[in-house]
């Protein structure tokens, strides 16, 4: 027969239930190593995340290709030209690159090569509204540990946090708990770009020099101080700039390059092998 | 395995299945479908609805099968959606016995209110953590979250209602032939 407690009791383990789950959030914040039985779900779960993912984004694409039909003929055509235009202007930059290569060599700089790029699927998302992160179907297999730098097609994306054997938690640069150094092109000042939320789409930028001149529109780019990204990887685009008093610095916020609610596939930087000295 | 025992195990592998199943289209496939910046909540709609039909028992149990998935989906706070999901099933399992089940206001109500509580608990959590949610976000986020789950529990609340039924009067049935 079983004995079923009273309603304050009930109420009461209740409460201790709710005390002891406070006790375990405390305690598990913010992690670098998921438990076991989270990897092991991880791992199982990834083909038919990966699956839900894959149906996601093909109707979505479908859908808005079926909607926009009209637009394509003369987008393409557009595109068509654009990318004349941009082969022209590849030719050119590779110019650049090809000299800037020189000038660096001429003057001591330390190459920024050795970086490996792992292409990944993203197969799954935070499924709450706040914090902002992704997961990818690469793990410790691939050779994926906690820290690395993920990039996208418009650039930084976020970080590896979680690895499992065949996955790995990313937080993008939105999410609250991310920070990252960068450093704005048109003037050179450093700034520190910090995520806001997932609902919010946008991250705060706080800058690390006096008197920093920073306008809406101004790009941020990586800075390069750490050996998560390499140096010059774009961020994001100022989207407001709120001048404080005495024409003092107030508040900046920052679009993300890439867009990071469709993203499909993204690419890990592996760094180089440690060679004994700091990045 | 006794004949109702067996029975339960039939009703509870549905529910739970759906329960999983809303908490992995969550997760993967539910973020392309997002309604002004913010993702519908499947597993609370599922909670709310089912603590609605059920009762707080059964709706606290789903709470818990469907938050300890999402938590585990998410890697972050371990507890933190099992907390949020059972506190509303708790709540709903409350009023439950006291509201005309029928009325479409019922699970409306139910899911907004709901939705405030899951996402209130998850940000106050998340702000003691140190993270900067800012005021402006945290009220569009609330609103239209709420908004946005209350009006899927509306297109499937009386389906559920239905499938529930069918599980109910399939065992009924069941139960008078044995």
């Amino acid at each position: 027969m079983v004995v079923r407690p009273p309603e304050g009791h009930r109420l009461i383990l209740y409460a201790a239930v709710f005390l002891l789950l406070t006790a375990v959030l405390n305690l598990t914040a913010e992690r670098e190593h998921v438990t076991a039985l989270e990897a092991f779900l991880a791992d199982r779960l990834a083909p038919i995340q990966r699956g839900l993912a894959t149906i996601g984004a093909w109707t979505v694409k479908n859908w808005q290709a079926l909607l926009e039909w009209r637009e394509l003929k003369e987008t393409n055509e557009k595109l068509r030209t654009q990318v004349e235009l941009l082969q022209t202007e590849n030719i050119r930059l590779r110019e650049y690159r090809r000299e800037n290569a020189w000038l660096r060599e001429a003057l001591g700089f330390r190459q920024e090569l050795g970086y490996t790029m792992l292409p990944a699927q993203v197969i799954a998302r935070d499924p709450g509204n706040w914090l902002s992160s992704i997961i990818i179907d690469l793990g410790e297999e691939d050779g994926l540990t906690t820290g690395m730098g993920v990039v996208g097609p418009g650039g930084v994306v976020g970080s590896t946090r979680s690895v499992a054997k065949k996955t790995a938690r990313v937080m993008l640069m939105i999410d609250p708990s991310s920070a990252i150094g960068g450093v704005s092109q048109r003037t050179g000042d450093l700034v520190l770009v910090e995520g806001l939320s997932e609902s919010a789409g946008l991250a705060r930028v706080k800058p690390l020099v006096r008197d920093a001149d920073l306008k809406q529109g101004d790009i941020i780019v990586t800075s390069g101080l750490s050996v998560i990204f390499p140096k010059g990887l774009p961020i994001g685009r100022l989207v407001t700039v709120t001048p404080g008093d005495y024409g003092t610095f107030a508040e900046a916020f920052l679009e993300p390059t890439t867009d990071l609610a469709r993203l499909e596939y993204v690419f890990v930087i592996v760094p180089p092998e440690e060679d004994g000295d700091d990045g | 395995m006794a004949k109702g025992q067996e029975r339960d195990y039939l009703q509870w592998s549905v529910l739970a299945g759906l329960t999983i199943l809303a908490g992995l289209m969550q997760g993967s496939l539910l973020h392309w479908w997002g309604f002004l910046g913010v993702k519908l909540d499947l597993v609370l709609v599922l909670v709310a609805s089912f603590t609605l039909l059920r009762g707080r028992r059964d709706g606290v149990i789903l709470a818990a099968i469907g938050g300890a998935l999402l938590d585990f989906l998410s890697g972050r706070y371990l507890g933190l959606h099992v907390l949020g999901k059972t506190a509303v099933a708790f709540l709903i399992g409350l009023v439950r016995d006291v509201v005309y089940k029928e009325n479409y206001l019922v699970p409306f109500s139910a899911t907004f209110l709901g939705t405030i509580v899951d996402q209130g608990i998850y940000v106050l959590v998340a702000r003691l953590s140190g993270f900067t949610i800012g005021s402006g976000i945290l009220g569009h986020v609330l609103v239209s979250a709420a908004f946005f789950n209350s009006l899927l529990t509306l297109c499937v609340y009386f389906r559920l209602a239905a499938l529930d039924r069918f599980l109910r009067e399939r065992d009924a049935a069941e139960q008078q032939s044995s």
